[in-house]
């Protein structure tokens, strides 16, 4: 019989030995397995129908289509996806992560952040801003017009300067981070900042003055970096999923309708429970009542051991998800109780450079009856309208009671 | 009622313990529960400075409100960056005289780093051939020295400014003010560390010929960046803007780059800028220091204010101005550093302390915002968060005020000590706290590595003597 304990120390020890470095941007169709041919359409979270899916997850699957030239009108695409004619597949069984509904269509550029460590690949495309968002479910034409500038010439122009660069250490980055602030998940201020410094020269040098919309786009909001950090966590993360035996979460994910784990000894299968309501603060004008279940695969954040798993990094967040300090401390504190380690890399300052709580437990979450925090932001029920929040939500403890289920039922078998 | 004698011998004492902590030491080893008072007399029992405190108690009501105007002058500015050009044009500054970070400096004193660091400026402007030919002029008064502070400039380390030298321009929009910094040269072998090599000239050439130009055109096409909202920023990630400027560098390339790829003509001077800005944590220091001045000007001459607006160090003396005394400087000699070295050396490679960069511990920042900075206080050898948080906190009891802007979100967002008050200087013996970088004695070192030092008492007990003559005045 598998020891739990050193396949769990195992999955461990090859989270903490991967390494993240971005290398490129391509489209999706050229690297992202399954995208090469049809009519695919990624998502974010456990699988979903698309007679089950959620309104900002709708409306991006619209834009995207839009944006392939799929159909001419909105009403094409729900008429297609109806009957049959896309195919939808969660993001993460493709060795990608998307924030929010996190479509990923064959035309849109993904980031390339390779794991050296275990010879692996993890994809993300670019963070499109604030405001009106494919990934909040916008569909209009100022948004069909940024995906085609964003997975054009951006995307060949950041392409370029990785390329001159020679790739982007995402994991010593995101150390950086942590020790400014950041969570990497609901802010990711000081991980943008440190990126576009560091990639400016490369901008500068392949595409000259015309590397300013690029810049400005780059520099403008502070979740630039999000994707790329998510791709970060999936490819350390996919490097420590299979190892028989662990009970180590690999994956935690939203489609906006359900709440999905999957573990690193039951393989591919998702134990999944209705998505919860986030508990936050809503911008001027919305409440409650306006708001999307949990929704995005970047809960990927706190499986690696940032985001609300980190908060302690980031007590700035509070002003933004609610709360005080304190409670940005506790909630990092109270994660080390269902975690099997820390982070070797990731260390918070403020704690005297104790690493992060790394490595959720499914035996510590039944047992001691503290579920994941994930530290997101709350999209609007209705396709289109964005984001209207940012808050904090729980991983639903029913996930967890299936998983062990199904290592118990694993072990006797 | 009982008389009092013999109440006290009902029951057990309660014990409060006032001063020198042995009394309380020997009850509580007796098991007797004891509350002890960190408690010293005032000015360190220094008969002399009591009456001058005293002196000066009379006239409180006065004090205060100017120490509120000179407050509210010190955290309100608006520093906003709006240019980079050649000293000679931001600061009229004419040929033949070399600007030098602190008090007014007597060459026959001036420490190794300083002096070659001088006779390098020199050599760069073309005014001397080499460093004998370039001493020549400055013991001649061939060439000028004055500090940077008269100047309208503050400089890091030496502090080093000359005619062509590019200057960053900062504009108080609040008060009408500027004040100028150079080009923060990165590490290793650079001037203001007293590093003069070809190499330092060749950067300082570079910086001369493109950066500052393309720096220059860059700022004025944006319009001008605002410095305090992306400081404040900087503080909640981490940044003291001392001896951590990282998360403020990033924030400025981030803010800067657009305009840099358009103001660029050549695709590879741009990228050589942004390069050069990339690989500085440093790079924002300079502007932190340039924005304190900025900050910090509309407070001098704000009478009978106590509080301090100048801290800076020539290598030999370290200075000090205070609002209500105007532009005088109260000196006394500088101490030297304690900290972390690089590997290669130790306490017996370090120079005195040196820089106007001070100026930041003025305004709320440095030292004084330890506690924003955990990283930082591992980088200068002041050990983990709780000495940082003990930093930040001895700090509240010799400052005015709180920054109303500045705020630290593990203290659940308040605001950094800000305003330091010569007479609580005086009064709890507590010396302003500095981060700071070494410098190697030996010229042409460099930096050596990181550290913290106390301004030195004597600067604040005679700045109080003449706060009290004024006020007798």
């Amino acid at each position: 019989m598998t020891d739990i304990a050193a396949a769990n120390r195992k999955c461990l020890r090859r989270l903490q030995a991967s390494t993240a470095m971005l290398v490129g941007l391509r489209p999706a169709r050229e690297v992202v397995p399954g995208l090469d041919a049809g009519r695919v359409v990624l998502h974010a979270g456990p699988p979903v129908a698309w007679e089950r899916m959620c309104g900002p997850m709708r409306g991006a699957v619209i834009g995207a289509a839009l944006f392939e030239g799929w159909a001419k009108t909105p009403d094409d695409v729900m008429a297609m996806a109806a009957a049959g004619e896309l195919t939808f597949d969660p993001c993460h069984h493709h060795r990608a992560v998307g924030p929010m509904a996190g479509i990923i269509t064959p035309s849109m550029a993904v980031y390339v952040v390779r794991n050296e460590a275990f010879a692996s690949e993890a994809y993300a495309t670019i963070n499109m801003g604030l405001g009106k968002v494919l990934r909040m479910g916008a569909y209009d034409d100022s948004v069909l017009e940024r995906l085609r500038w964003m997975n054009g010439d951006l995307a060949a122009r950041l392409d370029a300067a990785l390329g001159r660069a020679g790739g982007v250490d995402v994991k010593s980055l995101i150390s950086q981070a942590l020790a400014m602030g950041d969570e990497v998940h609901n802010r990711a201020r000081a991980a943008t900042s440190l990126l576009v410094r560091q990639l400016a020269p490369h901008v500068a040098a392949t595409a000259g003055a015309a590397g300013e919309r690029a810049l400005a786009f780059m520099g403008a909001g502070d979740s630039f970096f999000l994707n790329i950090g998510m791709a970060a966590c999936k490819v350390a993360l996919d490097a420590a999923h299979g190892v028989a035996g662990a009970t180590m979460l690999t994956a935690m994910a939203r489609n906006g309708t359900e709440f999905g784990i999957r573990v690193s000894g039951t393989g591919d299968r998702w134990f999944t429970a209705p998505a919860p309501k986030v508990q936050g603060l809503y911008f001027a004008g919305y409440g409650p009542d306006d708001a999307n279940p949990d929704i995005g695969d970047s809960a990927i954040t706190e499986t690696a051991g940032l985001g609300a798993f980190a908060m302690a990094a980031a007590p700035a967040i509070v002003q933004f998800v609610g709360g005080s300090p304190k409670l940005a401390f506790d909630t990092t504190l109270e994660m080390y109780e269902i975690t099997l380690g820390e982070h070797e890399t990731f260390k918070i300052p403020a704690l005297d450079f104790r690493g992060t709580p790394v490595g959720i437990d499914v035996r510590k979450v039944v047992e001691t009856g503290l579920v994941p925090v994930i530290d997101t932001g709350i999209a609007h029920k209705q396709a289109g309208v964005g984001q209207i929040g940012a808050g904090l939500s729980a991983a639903p403890m029913d996930c967890f009671i299936q998983a062990l289920e199904a290592v118990a039922a694993g072990r006797q078998a | 009622m009982k008389p009092t004698a013999s109440r006290l011998l009902a029951g057990p004492p309660r014990v409060i313990s006032l001063g020198i902590e042995t009394f309380a030491e020997t009850l509580a080893d007796l098991g007797v529960a004891v509350t002890h008072v960190a408690w010293r007399p005032p000015a360190n029992a220094d008969p002399a400075l009591a009456a001058l405190l005293g002196r000066l108690e009379a006239q409180r009501e006065t004090i205060e409100r100017a120490n509120r105007e000179a407050l509210t002058r010190l955290t309100e500015g608006e520093p906003v960056l709006v240019d980079c050009r050649p000293a000679r044009e931001a600061l009229d500054l004419p040929d033949r005289t070399v600007l030098h970070a602190g008090p007014p400096l007597d060459w026959a004193g001036a420490c190794a780093p300083m002096r070659a660091a001088v006779l390098c400026a020199i050599r760069y402007e073309g005014w001397a051939a080499n460093d004998d030919a370039a001493a020549r002029l400055v013991a001649d008064g061939a060439v000028r020295l004055a500090p940077c502070h008269d100047w309208g400039a503050v400089g890091p380390m030496t502090g080093m400014v000359t005619a062509t030298m590019p200057v960053f321009v900062v504009e108080n929009r609040a008060y009408g003010n500027r004040a100028h910094a150079t080009i923060n040269e990165g590490l290793g072998k650079v001037l203001r560390f007293g590093a003069n090599d070809d190499s330092v000239l060749a950067r300082l050439r570079w910086l001369m010929q493109e950066a500052g130009p393309l720096l220059g055109a860059a700022l004025r096409a944006s319009g001008g960046i605002p410095l305090r909202p992306l400081m404040a920023q900087a503080v909640r990630m981490g940044d003291e803007m001392h001896q951590r400027n990282v998360a403020a560098s990033a924030l400025l390339a981030r803010a800067l780059m657009p305009h840099l790829a358009r103001a660029g003509g050549k695709h590879g001077a741009v990228a050589r800028v942004a390069e050069f800005i990339g690989a500085n944590d440093q790079f924002f220091l300079n502007l932190a220091m340039a924005a304190g001045k900025a900050l910090a000007d509309p407070a001098l001459g704000v009478s009978p204010s106590t509080l301090v607006v100048t801290m800076a160090r020539n290598g030999t003396d370290f200075g000090v101005r205070v609002a209500g005394l105007g532009a005088r400087w109260f000196t006394a000699p500088v101490l030297t550093p304690v900290g972390l070295y690089f590997p290669g050396y130790g306490p017996d490679d370090a120079n005195p302390d040196l820089g106007d960069s001070a100026i930041v511990e003025t305004i709320g920042l440095g030292a004084v915002a330890m506690a924003a900075s955990p990283a930082v206080a591992r980088f200068v050898g002041a050990g983990g968060v709780a000495a940082a948080l003990a930093a930040t906190a001895e700090m509240r009891e010799i400052c005015a005020g709180e920054h109303p802007h500045f705020r630290i979100p593990m203290l659940d967002e308040r605001g950094t000590p800000v305003g330091i008050d010569v007479r609580r200087v005086i009064e709890t013996g507590i010396t302003p706290l500095i981060n700071t970088g070494i410098a190697g004695r030996v010229a042409g070192t460099g930096q050596v590595g990181a550290g913290v030092v106390r301004a030195p008492l004597a600067c604040f007990e005679q700045a109080l003597a003449a706060l009290a003559v004024t006020e007798d005045a």
